[in-house]
């Protein structure tokens, strides 16, 4: 799915004509395409599988509903990142409203993650120091470092999704990193302290995207 | 090497400038890279090149994007995909059969006067359009969407016109843009979700016998007995999407329309100054108008005010073929309303047939 950037915005706009023009199988086709990056987001941003899957459920019924309201002057990708990432935020600002829904330490996504690549502890373990490190930052540090230091968002597009200006998603990230390294030296050290390591890793398979933009 | 340590954050700043590629530890890409980093990075570079200890932190967080950037992938796992599917498919069937509404939706009035109403409405607002929208063939699905958005929301409405066509050039006759107008500067901020009630109530209020000229708007009113309101999940998510612009402030998060308050009438933006914007200029509404409408009209209600915490104006108009009927237009001031595609959000708030 991803990297398909030129054939994807007509497949887009076709799924989306198709969905305004009643085909009632359009809009989840339309989703089934950016589904894993909207999961992505979603999980990573909020922490746990639960409120993601509220979440996205929430945002992409929104979506389908005001599928016409969609401007072409934004990438489909790009506006259904928004809604989602909004509905994310709103999430998470509704929990620092009230505090009683505690951050949600469960490891149930870790669970869900799959683990298929070559070292499986060291990677649960380091995704879910993450994901601790992550429930430590602002909302909107949180949402700026998903989308461009994990999923690997160019900075513009992020910029698109959120709304803001570049200067601002920058500024988010790097206050963002400067906070989550304290937290996360000790994946540092280890990864360091092992070049060999660090040099092999796969490229991760959340490529920029293209083909959002 | 005398210069203070500079902050975490600004060498953290650094990293944004580098290759993603370069996973993490040197130097000579970077570099390069960095070059090109804005100019007021100098004295970072400065004071990088003789101090070890601000070296070893852009080195962690050159390491520490790395780590985050080789975090293993999260496919969606299947049970929420097939969640998923089918609540989208639901939704979907529930927007196309939507004649008998959502147990837990009220308002069975409006959404019963907007279903008798709109196939009418869409199909004159198509040929109304058709005029000016020349090589537009995008107009007719707009149209047959202003149907399905009505069934499937119950109440709201959102059309936004992705295609645009030039304005006409004829300049208006008589109906000069502030005549018979309510003009008034709000402050309000509206939203998808809260733009139809809170239009009939000021129209009620405001304008002279809307009661018996506009018959359908009581009930859409959120003073009336049965506000309408979509239901809960609806509502949220749609005040959601219709708010993108707050987190661009996290100081005024305060200001995010949420679900709950969506419908509270006080204000949560500071007052914008009377007829500002561009269309704050008589002629250049006149215009606007004249563009929407494809003919002069005078609007029946301007507020200078805001949508989804941008300033824009909402235009309220008659609709030309259904007197009875009004039309809200949504203009954000960077708006041109030449440009059918720069209009952010229609609603109609029906008569009550």
């Amino acid at each position: 799915m991803p990297g398909d950037s030129d054939a994807s915005q007509p497949q887009d706009a076709e799924l989306l004509r198709r969905h305004l023009d009643g085909d009632p199988d359009a809009f989840g086709q339309l989703v089934r395409r950016h589904r894993d990056h909207l999961w992505a987001v979603a999980l990573r941003t909020l922490g746990n599988a639960d409120d993601a899957a509220d979440a996205l459920q929430d945002a992409l019924i929104s979506a389908m509903r005001h599928a016409a309201s969609f401007r072409g002057d934004a990438q489909l990708g790009t506006w259904l990142h928004r809604i989602v990432v909004n509905a994310c935020l709103d999430r998470l600002r509704r929990r620092v409203a009230h505090p009683t829904t505690a951050l949600p330490a469960d490891d149930h996504h870790g669970a869900a993650m799959p683990l298929a690549t070559r070292d499986e502890f060291d990677e649960r373990d380091t995704a879910a120091d993450v994901r601790a490190a992550l429930a430590t930052l602002s909302p909107e540090q949180r949402a700026a470092i998903v989308l461009v230091d994990i999923e690997g968002y160019p900075v513009e597009e992020v910029a698109a999704i959120l709304e803001v200006p570049s200067g601002t998603v920058k500024s988010r990230c790097a206050r963002g990193r400067a906070r989550l390294l304290p937290l996360l030296a000790h994946l540092r050290g280890a990864e360091s302290g092992n070049p060999a390591r660090s040099g092999g890793v796969e490229p991760p398979t959340t490529a920029p995207r293209e083909d959002l933009r | 090497m005398n210069t203070p340590h500079p902050e975490l954050e600004r060498l953290a700043a650094l990293v944004d400038a580098e290759p993603e590629t370069g996973a993490g530890v040197d130097t000579e890409a970077g570099n390069a890279a960095n070059a090109a980093a804005p100019p007021d990075t100098s004295d970072l570079r400065a004071h990088l090149a003789g101090c070890a200890q601000c070296a070893a932190d852009l080195a962690a967080l050159r390491a520490l994007r790395a780590t985050l950037r080789a975090l293993p992938p999260v496919p969606m796992p299947d049970d929420v995909a097939q969640r998923l599917e089918s609540a989208l498919r639901a939704a979907a069937a529930e927007g196309a059969a939507a004649v008998s509404p959502a147990p837990d939706a009220p308002a069975p009035q409006p959404v019963a006067a907007a279903v008798s109403v709109l196939p009418a409405r869409a199909a004159s607002r198509r040929g109304a359009r058709r005029g000016r929208s020349s090589g537009s063939p995008n107009f007719s699905v707009a149209a047959a969407v202003a149907v399905f958005m009505v069934l499937g929301l119950g109440v709201g409405l959102a059309v936004a016109l992705s295609h645009g066509g030039e304005a006409k050039k004829s300049t208006g006759t008589s109906a000069a843009s502030g005549v018979g107008s309510v003009v008034m500067a709000s402050g309000t901020d509206y939203t998808q979700d809260t733009i139809r009630s809170r239009v009939a109530d000021l129209v009620l209020a405001r304008v002279p016998d809307a009661h018996t000229e506009y018959k359908g708007l009581a009930p859409l009113a959120a003073g009336g007995a049965n506000a309408p309101t979509l239901a809960p999940a609806a509502s949220s998510a749609a005040a959601t999407s219709s708010a993108p612009a707050t987190s661009s402030a996290s100081d005024k998060s305060a200001a995010t329309p949420s679900p709950t308050t969506a419908s509270a009438s006080s204000p949560t933006l500071s007052k914008r100054e009377a007829f500002s914007g561009p269309l704050g200029d008589p002629a250049r509404l006149q215009a606007c108008v004249q563009a929407l409408l494809d003919q002069p009209a005078t609007p029946v209600l301007v507020d200078y005010a805001y949508y989804a915490g941008k300033p824009a104006t909402i235009i309220v108009l008659k609709d030309p073929a259904n007197p009875s009927t009004l039309d809200v237009y949504v203009e954000a001031d960077t708006a041109d309303c030449a440009k059918a595609g720069d209009v952010t959000f229609v609603a109609f708030l029906p008569n009550a047939s």
